[in-house]
């Protein structure tokens, strides 16, 4: 949805990876979720896992997420 | 040497031992004091349990119905296994109940690995598969996924050849894997059962995400009586706080680990839960809905 890499796994998990954006993202979900935010093994080396859990739940992660890259793209497009 | 009153202090006693694998400084365990509690004004997301709220207004219902002598009477396992067998579509005898597939795990290990055995396993896998091949002084081979554009990748020629090769006594195979998130095809895991059975190598395929992941190796324990597969309840079901699962083999390959098992295997409450929760199934295949719908829209 938000243009981020994420594997399609078959767990009740999921992986995205946050790109350039992961140090931001991960301060601004530090008050909303916990969650893994990397793994030391090269085949999901820059990648996040969330466990599964109901849109309802979702919404407000991927709703902060929208904002910390909206915020970004906006800092950008003024510089 | 001085020592305080009431205590034996003699250099003439031998220092205690474990056994010489426990006496590995590599094998080491998490911090089991100083773990800090998970904030409850967050969310956890971070060990893959079941949180769905309406999946909780189920087992908590299934939870006030309990009664309360669970709690000062020892368990009979019996009529879950029977009950839990019906819904697996197998025999009671080609079950044993364990705490959660961890359980069925390290019975299987327990059972089947002696010290210099050669397991294979994925890499990265569940934590446990390399903690218990040091504790069991197993000769452990990884088969590390490979990174590819479409996520970890494994390599499945390389894994039938260490079993054509080295034939070892155990092969761990989750599916879907943890963290990989990944599955075998069912052609490959079919050859992997074949290869196997010819090794006398015991194939562990654990299946902790089932119906996350719907498809099973369950039906093809007829006919491989090297294959054990462990389930647990803490996924799908909501129940990891239980901790319940099972092993399911053949018969004659879940007796050993019927050989092994503690005086009760699984505590009463966890017994007496699972036999009324087992009546709710249409409730987790629900919450199992709700929870791929969330995957899908993140």
């Amino acid at each position: 949805m938000l243009g981020f890499r994420t594997l399609n796994g078959h767990g009740n998990f999921l992986h995205v990876s946050f790109g350039s954006y992961a140090p931001t993202v991960f301060a601004s979900l530090e008050s909303l979720v916990l969650f893994r935010q990397d793994f030391g093994d090269a085949c999901l080396a820059g990648y996040s896992r969330f466990s599964s859990t109901t849109t309802e739940e979702f919404v407000p992660i991927v709703d902060r997420i929208r904002k910390v890259v909206n915020d970004q793209t906006n800092k950008k497009v003024s510089l | 040497m001085k020592a305080a009153e009431g205590a034996i202090v003699d250099a003439r006693i031998p220092p205690i031992l474990p056994r010489i694998p426990i006496q590995s400084d590599k094998l080491v365990r998490p911090d089991w004091v100083s773990s800090k509690p998970r904030s409850s004004r967050l969310l956890w997301l971070d060990k893959n349990e079941n949180l769905d709220s309406e999946l909780q207004k189920v087992t908590q219902r299934v939870l006030a119905s309990l009664d309360p002598t669970v709690l000062c009477t020892y368990p009979d396992s019996g009529p879950l296994c029977r009950k839990l067998a019906k819904a697996m579509t197998v025999d009671p005898e080609m079950l044993v109940l364990t705490a959660g597939s961890d359980g069925a795990i390290r019975s299987t290990f327990e059972a089947f690995v002696a010290e210099g055995d050669t397991v294979v396993h994925t890499v990265p896998t569940f934590a446990m598969y390399p903690v218990y091949c040091q504790i069991f002084g197993a000769n452990a081979i990884g088969v590390e996924y490979q990174r590819t554009e479409s996520g970890p990748q494994l390599d499945i020629e390389r894994l039938l050849w260490l079993v054509e090769n080295k034939k070892p006594k155990l092969v761990c195979l989750p599916n879907p894997d943890s963290p990989t998130g990944t599955t075998i095809a069912d052609r490959d895991m079919e050859r992997l059962l074949v290869a196997t059975a010819v090794t006398g190598s015991i194939l562990l395929v654990d299946e902790a995400y089932y119906p996350f992941y719907p498809k099973s190796v369950v039906g093809l324990i007829k006919y491989y009586p090297n294959l054990i597969v462990a389930r647990t309840f803490a996924k799908a079901w909501g129940l990891a706080g239980l901790r319940i699962g099972c092993a399911v083999g053949s018969k004659e390959t879940i007796l050993f680990l019927h050989k092994i098992r503690p005086m009760y295997e699984v505590n009463t409450v966890a017994v007496a839960f699972l036999e009324k929760m087992l009546d709710h199934e249409v409730d987790v295949l629900e919450s199992v809905n709700r929870l791929n719908e969330g995957k899908r829209y993140f």
